[in-house]
């Protein structure tokens, strides 16, 4: 089961492989949907485990990364996802969720219980885009208001959360994220419109930051 | 979401709140609604100011490094795990073989007592057989006396 080199095998992408008949049926796999892949990984299948965790892996780490605001600990979260995987494969019940909404919640959660470790440990988040504010005053409340409403952001539900990730984010209209999370299109929109509003309410006491912040917006 | 024209700032924040900042991106009687309720509401300017700020913080780009080597950490753990498994399994096997084997030869041992014993015991009864002839008592208290002398 094991492959005696890891490195070699991310040729699973797709080139340069026409020569290696390992290849073939790799570049097959990657046409499978998520639920069938999970299928074959329950069976041991280790080329089904790289292409889904190809396909998946950098949008999960997004994830973590946003919610985690920590390039080394959204690593680690998500490789300890993907381990569990292929640790838990046969647990999986392709019945019970479509795979990436099933994984979005995992990473969501990991990412949270590494954050609430991190918060008991005393240790901050190294999280600060560049800011383009005028002064150093400017800068101060434009930096409250905005680890504000990131806050308010990682406390949303997390169907709101992941709504807000896919669209905003990653890019997904509604109707992608209705299908990346098994929800219907209603329940998209209406996760979308609630999560803004908890965000938009969330500033409410922080007024007038906003307006020594922003003056100009 | 109904487009009828709003009647409060309070229709206006529903806007927001349903298709977002960008009021390009309202349904086209809705966008001009708003514009007009930004035109003549402070409280509506306000409103979507605050809808600017949460679509700059929901925007925000985080980049990952895509040179795979979360890929290759991931899939050298699942390599290390693997073996380990294949490791601790052989392992396992081993003592399972061990333990059937332990077993095996304690019940060789009982079972070779259990046959010299009946042998033994064969032999006695068939001694004993002799003596009733000569009118001995073949109770067992006999045949432990008889044994015994063996080792006096």
């Amino acid at each position: 089961m094991a492959s005696p080199d890891p490195s070699a095998e991310l040729t699973v992408q797709g080139q340069a492989v026409a020569d290696d008949p390992g290849a073939v049926a790799s570049v097959s796999l990657e046409q499978l949907a998520d639920e069938e892949l999970m299928r074959r990984i329950r069976a041991d299948d280790e080329a089904a485990y790289r292409v889904l965790l190809l396909r998946h892996v950098y949008r999960a780490q997004r994830l973590a990364l946003r919610l985690l605001g920590d390039r080394a600990a959204a690593e680690d979260a998500i490789q300890d996802v993907f381990l569990q995987i292929w640790i838990r494969r046969a647990d999986w019940q392709s019945q019970d969720a479509k795979f990436t909404s099933w994984l979005y919640r995992v990473v969501y959660n990991r990412s949270l219980d590494i954050k609430r470790k991190r918060r008991e440990a005393q240790i901050d988040e190294a999280y600060d885009p560049p800011d383009e504010a005028p002064d150093a005053v400017t800068r101060i409340y434009r930096s409250q208001v905005l680890q504000r409403l990131r806050g308010a952001l990682s406390q949303l539900p997390e169907q709101q959360y992941l709504t807000l990730f896919l669209h905003y984010h990653e890019g997904y209209s509604a109707r992608e994220s209705a299908e990346a999370l098994g929800i219907t299109l209603q329940a998209v929109e209406s996760l979308l419109k609630r999560g803004r509003r908890n965000l938009r309410e969330s500033l409410k006491k922080e007024q007038l930051n906003v307006q020594q912040a922003f003056p100009d917006d | 979401m109904s487009s009828k024209p709003f009647q409060t700032t309070r229709d206006f924040a529903d806007a927001l709140d349903a298709f977002g900042a960008d009021l390009a991106r309202w349904p086209e009687d809705l966008r001009q609604e708003g514009s007009s309720m930004l035109d003549r509401s402070t409280e509506a300017r306000k409103l979507l100011r605050e809808a600017l700020l949460v679509h700059r913080v929901l925007s925000e780009r985080l980049t990952v490094s895509t040179d795979n080597h979360l890929v290759k950490a991931i899939l050298e753990r699942k390599a290390s795990l693997d073996q380990e498994s294949k490791r601790l399994n052989a392992k396992e096997a081993a003592k399972g073989v061990a333990v059937v084997r332990s077993a095996m030869l304690k019940r060789g041992i009982a079972a070779a007592i259990l046959v010299g014993g009946g042998m033994l015991a064969g032999s006695l009864l068939s001694q004993a057989g002799g003596g009733e002839a000569a009118g001995q008592s073949t109770t067992l208290n006999d045949i432990t006396s008889y044994a015994e002398s063996f080792y006096l």
